[in-house]
């Protein structure tokens, strides 16, 4: 009864003819607005709509405008408008489906079915079909549009989680782990597939991974919005700083950092407080090798954290701290990066200061230190390069290792301090290192045939021969690890074997000269 | 042509179908708040300031405070919106009669203060129910004299945070009464916030540091000590807007599961020792089934899968399920929401007060929901709380669990007009038996500091009822658990001090029967991990039990 109120409302508060007169929709609260840009696209798209009535376009425009700013029973009868304006368009059946999912499951079913009839194809009418679905407790249906979404995009984690979810819901453990593994190889950082996964490991009796599973689902979740290209087109009619804003940090999660400089760019004013905002325009321009412009902006919001009271309020003391750091650090990459690598260390060094006062006493407990581990291994992973690349080999090591104390898990730092240990001929030192990069990456080859080249130093040549068979696995171009098993067949007594791999060789570079004398020698011994 | 027997057959059936019509167009829930002697303010509230205290709401307590076995009612207030002079709470004694008198000036407990919600219990064991109140600002304790009046005394219960909900439970195990206060948010009353098309709004709760919950031990010497530090408490900080007491990991030791406004909700895990450990996460109520934080406000607790283990109930903001989380052997808590039928039928709205109750007296737990939004939305038809408060107005739904085949949830707001018809911004929700007929009742505080009372009318005369009062130390035994067991079912319930949303209901655990007249045991796991079994009664009454009175087993 109360959500035939609700349909009733969405229902009357639209697009009613009168006489030819235009009834619009309006956002209730209207004249509460006082943003000049809002109230004058407002009009706009009003006053397209009634220069053309018979416009799909106009009134989905009004339902964007509507919709971006947040009115959401407004824009529902402006997109039925142009549905029914044009029936076989894919889009308004979609923007509608995906409006109601939320609130009205059973409209939002209809419309993302008859969408999906224009165009099957879309991955995010499915996984919103399914959501809707889901709510409504038909879980079979949704489980098939999960399975038709999987298909259509197979690196979308979404599919994965929510097979999961309704696995995990119909009591199905095993499938669960299943699907929500497959969703965590598709994004580790989700931490919505990790708190399902704890409760997974706690029916199946393992506390311990469970409780690693729940530490990580603390985390604020990578990469969690579903991507969704057309969403854009409401992002687009979106006027208020906070959506410019919105759309600079989309275009950030997509790597677009030209589009965000252009977003955030018009947001930049003494006026601006929020330091947010301030902070990812200057990883824009650091992003897009505008440096000098992002300097500026890095020391501008050192500034204010330092000086300006009304921000200084709204973070707490840890924030700010967390925030100087984080400027310091891009102010790091920024000197490197323009070939000063002192004035990069110094602000490393000065990223690393705050480390050790990274949580003050009162936020204690709110902040998840793994997220602060996270961004203090950066810090001494980039410090670590610049010292590698300045040929301060022994302080690089020493911060990659500091590095990996924060985030023993970073397959790069690992990879980078294994190069340096091998620089400097620390073979042994090195090899852990290289064990732990093929462990996570089968396909790494250098470090493969690293590995194999240590094995080869210990008269281990039997590994030796299993690694550069890897490697030549990897890349069957790899002439130095034809080379390095050559030599392994040779020291194991295996003249047949080293001497076909000295002639392919041959096949692959015609008149190797060591593949030659080799090839010379083994002959002379046969 | 009808012959004469087919004729009389027609007549049965007819009035066979006349009865059942009128059984059901009998609305579920009556007002009866002016009939009752509330008061009812004339005016509309004023118009809000977005100052985020104002819309959170306040409380209410269903409670006998002057053991004259009729249930009284304490409304803990807010003052209007731009009103800095803090209000009054009121306390209300049911009369004979069955009216109510405002006996606030005469039993002392009208603190001024900005009122949240309140927690009822015995922390003195003398056989008297004290009150705390949590506030805006320093949280007030009332011991009860015994004589119809309070005290407000300094016993060690200092919390200056933003307290909301707050809990009597035995976490310790020492035969008294402790203490958990759910505190929200550090609030900065300068914050402005606004929307997406930028006009003003309140703040989301994530704008401000969250507070940490206060922990304190009663010492049984009439003081407590604050423990959140020692208890790990102070571990973990949320923004905490409900909270309740039970053992909800089938250990025996009483936990403490507390709502957080968007983000992860807490469970802190007894360990037996006088330290908490949160496991949420592990056990599968921190999030919703997509593993999501929920803005959650309200908790109801109850089994109502009958399988004799708690499941609990969770209202979230509109956009969000409010959230049933039906609970395994293994105490992992599953989202099992539209498993359960509500097919989205409350997702528009933002609910707040909620409790599973048997209102029908079938023998399986119902659902009521108080709703009012956060956030300025659309004004729906009915709204009638003024210019302001009209963009947060929203009805009260209520369900029926059908129990098809397992806990299924109907809507049946249209069957119960006075509690869902009106659009308003409700907010705290209490449940007793006020009239003492043998089902459940409700009351509703709104933002407008009024006070509903809905009288149930639901019940079918051939559904019995068993209400069940346990009783430890002379008190409520909070934190126990009450099984009653016939010939055809087995009933669960929970001894509770606060559910719902910054309220506090009837500690007497009711079983709504169906057709069953005859109870073979009652047994009683009590939160010092005992258990003990009493002899049968027969149903419609109200019984007692003593812990040390029936057969241990």
């Amino acid at each position: 009864m109360k959500q035939f109120l609700y349909l009733l409302l969405i229902l009357t508060s639209g697009f009613v003819f009168a006489d030819g007169k235009i009834d619009i929709p309006q956002p209730a609260d209207l004249d509460l607005v006082e943003e000049t840009l809002l109230l004058e696209a407002i009009r706009t798209a009003q006053d397209g709509v009634r220069n053309s009535p018979d416009d799909a376009e106009a009134w989905g425009y009004l339902g964007h405008v509507y919709l971006s700013h947040g009115w959401e029973v407004p824009a529902i009868p402006c997109y039925r408008r142009a549905s029914s304006l044009a029936p076989e368009e894919f889009k308004w059946l979609y923007f509608l489906g995906r409006l109601m999912q939320q609130r009205h499951p059973e409209a939002a079913v209809k419309h993302l079915t008859r969408a999906l009839t224009l165009d099957a194809t879309y991955a995010p009418a499915h996984l919103y079909l399914a959501s809707a679905l889901r709510i409504l407790g038909k879980f079979d249906t949704a489980q098939q549009h999960l399975v038709r979404a999987k298909r259509l995009q197979p690196d979308n984690p979404f599919s994965e989680l929510w097979l999961g979810e309704i696995a995990l819901a119909k009591q199905n453990v095993k499938l669960a782990r299943t699907h929500l593994e497959e969703a965590l190889r598709l994004n580790p950082g989700q931490s919505e597939a990790h708190a399902l996964m704890a409760q997974i490991a706690i029916a199946l009796g393992d506390k311990a991974v469970a409780k690693r599973h729940a530490h990580a689902a603390r985390r604020a979740s990578q990469y969690g919005e579903l991507s969704d290209p057309l969403w854009w087109d409401v992002l687009q009619a979106g006027v208020t700083a906070s959506l410019y804003a919105e759309r600079g940090r989309r275009y950030m999660s997509e790597g677009n950092y030209e589009s965000a400089v252009a977003e955030f760019k018009p947001l930049i004013s003494d006026a601006q407080k929020d330091i947010k905002v301030w902070f990812d325009y200057g990883v824009s321009l650091l992003y897009t090798a505008r440096y000098q412009e992002a300097l500026a902006v890095l020391e501008r919001i050192l500034s204010l954290l330092d000086t300006d009271i009304e921000i200084q309020k709204e973070r707490s003391r840890s924030e700010i701290t967390y925030l100087k750091a984080q400027a310091h650090n891009c102010m790091g990459e920024i000197y490197y990066e323009t070939g000063q690598p002192a004035a990069a260390i110094r602000a490393c060094q000065m990223a690393l200061q705050f480390k050790e006062n990274k949580i003050d006493g009162k936020s204690q407990g709110q902040s998840n230190p793994s997220d602060y581990d996270t961004f203090f291994s950066n810090v001494h992973a980039n410090l670590a390069t610049v010292y590698e690349n300045t040929g301060q080999l022994r302080e690089a090591i020493r911060h990659y290792q500091a590095a990996l104390k924060l985030l023993p898990s970073e397959l790069s730092v690992h990879r980078d301090l294994a190069g340096v240990y091998w620089k400097k001929r620390r073979y042994t030192a090195a090899e852990p290192h290289y064990k732990q990069v093929i462990l996570h990456d089968a396909t790494d080859a250098q470090a493969i045939y690293r590995l194999g080249l240590i094995s080869l130093t210990k008269a281990d040549y039997l590994e030796a021969v299993s690694l550069f068979k890897k490697v030549i696995g990897i890349e069957a171009t790899h002439v130095r690890a034809y080379d390095a098993l050559g030599v392994a067949y040779q020291e194991l007594g295996n003249i047949p074997a080293a001497i076909g791999t000295f002639e392919r060789i041959l096949e692959l570079e015609p008149g190797n000269k060591i593949a030659l004398d080799k090839l010379k020698a083994l002959h002379e011994l046969k | 042509m009808l012959t004469k027997p087919s004729i009389i057959i027609l007549i049965v059936i007819m009035g066979f179908l006349r009865t059942v019509h009128a059984e059901r167009d009998t609305p579920l829930f009556t007002e009866v708040s002016t009939a009752l002697g509330f008061p009812q303010p004339e005016t509309s509230w004023s118009a809000g300031t977005y100052a985020l205290p104002e819309v959170i709401g306040s409380g209410v307590a269903i409670f006998d405070y002057n053991n004259d076995d009729a249930l009284d009612i304490l409304h803990i207030r807010f003052p209007p919106p731009g009103v800095t002079a803090p209000a009054p709470n009121r306390l209300f004694q049911q009369q004979r009669d069955g009216t109510f008198a405002d006996v606030t000036a005469a039993s002392g407990i009208g603190h001024e203060g900005y009122g949240q919600g309140v927690a009822i219990g015995d922390v003195d064991n003398d056989r008297d129910m004290d009150v705390y109140v949590t506030n805006y600002g320093s949280d007030a304790f009332y011991r009860n004299k015994g004589d119809g009046t309070f005290a407000l005394e300094e016993v060690g219960l200092s919390n200056e945070a933003w307290g909301t909900s707050a809990t009597f439970g035995d976490y310790d195990r020492d035969g008294d009464l402790d203490l958990y206060v759910a505190n929200y948010v550090a609030f900065d009353p300068e914050s402005v916030c606004r929307g997406k098309h930028g006009a003003p709004d309140y703040c989301n709760p994530q704008v401000f540091e969250a507070a940490t919950d206060r922990l304190f031990r009663n010492d049984g010497n009439g003081t407590f000590t604050d423990v959140t530090e020692p208890s790990g408490i102070a571990a973990m900080s949320g923004r905490g807007l409900g909270v309740v007491c039970l053992d909800l990991t089938g250990d025996g030791w009483s936990d403490f599961f507390v709502a957080n406004d968007g983000e992860a909700n807490h469970l802190w895990v007894n360990q037996t020792d006088g330290t908490f450990a949160e496991e949420a996460i592990l056990h599968g109520l921190a999030f919703n089934a997509y593993g999501q934080p929920e803005g959650s406000m309200g908790i109801a607790v109850g089994d109502v899968n009958g399988d004799t283990l708690p499941d609990l109930f969770a209202t979230h903001l509109s956009g969000e399920t409010n959230t049933l989380y039906i609970t395994s052997n293994h105490s992992v808590f599953t989202d099992m929401t539209e498993i359960a039928g509500f097919a989205g039928r409350d997702l528009p709205f933002t609910g707040f007060g909620c409790g599973f109750l048997d209102f029908d007296n079938d023998a399986y737990l119902d659902l009521a929901l108080a709703n009012g939004r956060v956030k300025r939305g659309e004004i729906l038809e009915g709204s009638e709380v003024g210019e302001f408060w009209n963009f947060y107005a929203e009805p009260n739904l209520l369900f029926q669990n059908s129990h098809q085949p397992t806990a299924h949830f109907t809507d049946v707001s249209s069957r119960a007009p006075d509690f869902t018809k009106r659009v308003e911004v409700s907010r705290g929700m209490a449940f007793g038996d006020i009239d003492r007929d043998g089902d459940v009742d409700m009351v509703v505080s709104s933002l407008d500091n009024r006070l509903r009372v809905f009288r149930n009318d639901a019940p079918p005369s051939e559904h019995h009822w068993l209400f069940v009062q346990a009783i430890t130390q002379n008190r409520d035994a909070f934190g126990a658990e009450v099984t009653l067991r016939t010939e055809s079912r087995t009933l669960t319930g929970y001894v509770l001090s606060g559910t719902s949303y910054l309220s506090s209901s009837e500690p007497s655990v009711h079983f709504g029967l169906g057709t069953v007249d005859k109870i073979q045991a009652i047994e009683v796991h009590w939160p010092d991990g005992s258990r003990e079994s009493f002899s049968g009664t027969t149903a419609n009454r109200r019984v007692k039990v003593y812990q040390g009175k029936g057969r241990a087993f």
